[in-house]
């Protein structure tokens, strides 16, 4: 099955080298990153567009655009020129959900604003107990916390962190609190210093303390099981919950860009995928590169909204 | 011993070429403008920031940390020659340093005040190897209560204790807090002054406004100042410059002395290299058998303030990068730097990236050694650069300062944030307000604001948290004294006089 979609892959890779390199592209491509430089996106970004830039010819600009929780980069390149040049380095708070927090819900709406050209990189997170808490299983967690007072850590309001506990606790009915951080070292440090008891975190940044021993892992919120952690299990083998929770990176276009240059760029974009280097590079940030057609990555993006949108929709209520 | 392994590993990141040159550049360039004067560390590090994106973050900090102690050794130089510090930790050493260069003595003042910042220098960052590591461990075991104490003391100590009025320091300080909240709430969400500019939402850029208040409002006060003296219009040659062995016996402990009073006054939050000049400056004129000697061109009176600021510079990384802490304006700003990298300083730090630690720490090993090789033999290029017409320089800087603001995040806005703020560093520059505790007031308030609130819910609103451990009960404790000491000193100041009068 892998190996039939690397063949189309590389076939698909050929077609902008055969017959669609005249057309495009004929000039620059910018991707522009809602973010500052030096994040999870902002590296994808700088990953990807050397790889790209060989593939298609023409240099690759990554621009980096960062604000109002990445609604100033969405509406740049929703208001650029519908020609393919200018393309969005998106995740899933940008993309799909701060119109809502942000409160400016008519802003864009990504299924009729946007075109999707595929998936960058995927980042699983690990359900994570403190050592000294004493707990080994998901149900014993979620039992305890609300009547011990054991704290989760967050590292921010709104990060898919954060939705990940929200729905737990709905979905569970379990009533422990969530504290806020800002960022990952210092929500980190939390867990570990013994302030809060339990997280979801990136496998990044959480797969050191697993292995040393400081945090005991419960679950995994991919919907594969993880290889680093082969005997984690995901959230939904336990039964209880029928949610994934991952954080991405993909590339789009403004609507109605011809679907010449969508095909070109998702060519080029999942061959760029494909290289062990690029792999590897990215396996380094704790994510993996996740090739996926325009029509896949959709559906993708459909499954994240639907599963999240409510989340994030009480959230921003009850704030 | 773990220490020597870490070291090692320190050196084989500092002395990979990248490492050397991106080194040799910072160094060269913190000399620079701490040879200009007006020009400071700060308003360099926010100009190369930008730059930094496109390195590995170790590099990137490897030259910021460069320009912030280059600038140190570059800062005395105008002090000797021209009588005006490049920066104002170099202030101190006017006051001996330009009557030995009237006396013609100029080349002895340099060559002793290179040496003794290298001295300083090293004792800081033996003492940074030294502590840091129980230091972070201790600071592991610090909550929510413990962070809002110790920053708040860093808050308070720092505007107070800057040079001039504390009330003019702890007003910019809260003008500093204003500028902070601008934003999104972390906790809430809610958006606070952003004066319906979407741009805001984020809150003020960090480099836009360091780059306005620091780049463009010194600029602006240089050009508004009236004639600056002119400098010699040749170098020294190496022999000139060599001090005869009383001058380099006299040095000796003063430069030690220096050294260990500037790391500990270095470590403190608050503090910074001008006011360890000045208390060295302060305690060998005291313990002097012939103070009267002190402003005359004593080698004393330069040796130690020398030594001290240098070392205060390299001892404050101690509680930025352990703890997370900047005890002043430019570790604050390399506090932020670290951040926009994605790298926490705080006691994770050393545990998770001993690569980005050690090799920091490395380079500035070989950062303080290139500079006293650099130092001596090119004065008479630094001499040149004093003779740089005005013209030419200011307005480049500004150039520099525009393109530096708006690479950042391809923002127009940003620019003009930056201008608004060199016009405010401009007219606080004219009305002696220190710009210092703006930014750390920026730069630390949300912290305090985040930890006070983090603490309360955590307790469940209960506010007897706050004193749930010694740290955050002493820290507290101190920030009452920090408040009511200049108080409490001008009412002892007013009765003495009335007593006299």
């Amino acid at each position: 099955m892998k190996s039939w979609k690397n063949t189309l892959a590389a076939v698909l890779a050929l077609l902008p080298v055969t017959g669609l390199a005249a057309d495009f592209p004929s000039e620059p491509v910018t991707l522009v990153v809602p973010y500052p430089p030096g994040g999870n996106v902002d590296s994808a970004a700088r990953i990807i567009a050397p790889k790209m830039e060989e593939l298609l010819g023409q240099p690759i600009v990554v621009e980096n655009r960062a604000g109002a929780g990445g609604m100033i980069a969405a509406e740049y390149v929703k208001n650029s020129d519908a020609d393919g040049y200018t393309l969005f380095m998106a995740a899933n708070g940008p993309l799909l959900f701060a119109p809502m927090t942000m409160n400016r819900p008519d802003a864009y709406d990504w299924k009729t604003d946007f075109e999707a050209i595929g998936t960058v990189s995927i980042t699983p997170m690990a359900l994570t107990v403190r050592k000294g808490v004493d707990i080994t299983g998901i149900d014993d967690l979620l039992a305890r916390a609300g009547d011990e007072n054991l704290l989760m850590a967050s590292p921010g309001a709104g990060t898919t962190n954060h939705l990940a506990a929200e729905k737990l606790k709905a979905d569970s009915g379990s009533a422990f609190r969530i504290v806020h951080y800002k960022g990952n070292a210092p929500a980190l440090a939390s867990l570990i210093g013994g302030e809060t008891a339990f997280s979801f975190d990136q496998m990044s940044v959480i797969l050191p303390y697993i292995r040393d021993g400081s945090v005991v892992p419960l679950a995994v919120t991919s919907s594969e099981r993880i290889e680093a952690l082969p005997d984690v299990p995901t959230l939904k083998e336990t039964g209880k919950f029928d949610f994934a929770a991952v954080t991405f990176t993909g590339l789009l276009a403004p609507a109605s860009t011809p679907q010449d240059a969508i095909e070109a760029l998702s060519a080029a974009m999942n061959q760029t995928l494909g290289m062990e280097e690029v792999k590897s590079r990215f396996a380094d940030l704790g994510s993996v590169a996740s090739p996926k057609s325009p029509e896949e990555f959709s559906a993708f993006l459909s499954e994240i909204d639907d599963t999240w949108r409510p989340i994030v929709a009480e959230v921003n209520a009850n704030r | 011993m773990s220490v020597l392994h870490d070291l090692a590993l320190g050196f084989q990141i500092a002395l990979t070429w990248q490492a050397l040159v991106i080194c040799l550049g910072g160094v060269v360039l913190g000399t620079f403008v701490g040879v200009l004067p007006g020009i400071g560390a700060l308003a360099a590090i926010s100009l190369c920031l930008p730059l930094t994106y496109y390195m590995e973050p170790v590099h990137g900090l490897i030259l910021l940390s460069g320009i912030f102690y280059g600038a140190q050794y570059g800062s005395s130089t105008s002090s000797i020659l021209l009588n005006i510090p490049g920066t104002p930790s170099a202030a101190a050493t006017c006051l001996d340093g330009n009557p030995m260069a009237r006396q013609g003595r100029a080349g002895q003042a340099l060559f002793i005040v290179t040496l003794s910042s290298y001295f300083g220098g090293m004792v800081g960052i033996v003492l940074l190897v030294a502590f840091a590591v129980p230091l972070a461990r201790f600071a592991l075991t610090f909550g929510a209560p413990e962070y809002f104490a110790v920053m708040l003391l860093g808050l308070v100590a720092a505007s107070t204790a800057s040079p001039g009025s504390a009330v003019k320091g702890l007003a910019m300080m809260v003008l500093g807090l204003i500028f902070g909240m601008v934003g999104t709430d972390v906790t809430s969400g809610a958006y606070r002054f952003t004066l319906g500019q979407i741009e805001l939402t984020d809150g003020i850029s960090l480099v836009a406004m360091a780059m306005g208040l620091f780049g463009i409002g010194e600029v602006l006060s240089n050009l508004a100042a009236p004639d600056v003296p002119q400098p010699p219009n040749r170098g020294f040659r190496l022999r000139e410059m060599l001090p005869s062995r009383r001058e380099a016996r006299q040095s000796v402990f003063p430069a030690i002395r220096g050294s260990l009073l500037g790391s500990w006054i270095g470590a403190l939050p608050g503090t910074g290299p001008a006011i360890a000049a000045f208390v060295a400056y302060a305690t060998e004129k005291r313990i002097s058998a012939t103070p009267e000697r002190f402003g005359t061109g004593a080698v004393e009176g330069i040796a130690a303030p020398e030594a001290a600021n240098n070392a205060s510079v390299q001892a404050a990384f101690i509680p930025t990068l352990c703890i997370g802490i900047p005890g002043d304006a430019v570790m604050a700003f390399m506090l932020g730097a670290m951040i926009i990298h994605g790298i926490v300083p705080g006691p994770n730090l050393i545990s998770e990236q001993p690569e980005m630690f050690w090799g920091l720490v490395a380079s500035f090993s070989v950062g303080n050694l290139i500079l006293v090789l650099l130092t001596l033999p090119m004065i008479g290029l630094w001499v040149k650069i004093l003779n740089v017409p005005r013209h030419v320089l200011y307005p480049l800087i500004i150039f520099l300062i525009c393109v530096g603001v708006y690479s950042v995040n391809s923002s127009v806005f940003d620019v003009l944030v930056a201008v608004a703020f060199g016009i405010l560093g401009f007219i606080m520059t004219m009305f002696r307000y220190p710009a210092a505790p703006i930014l750390l007031g920026y730069i630390l308030g949300p912290l305090v604001e985040e930890n006070f609130r983090r603490t309360l819910f955590i307790s469940n609103g209960d506010f007897g948290a706050f004193l749930s451990s010694p740290v955050a009960v002493t820290c507290l404790g101190l920030v009452v004294v920090a408040l009511l000491a200049p108080a409490v000193l001008a009412l002892r100041r007013r009765q003495t006089r009335a007593a006299r009068g």
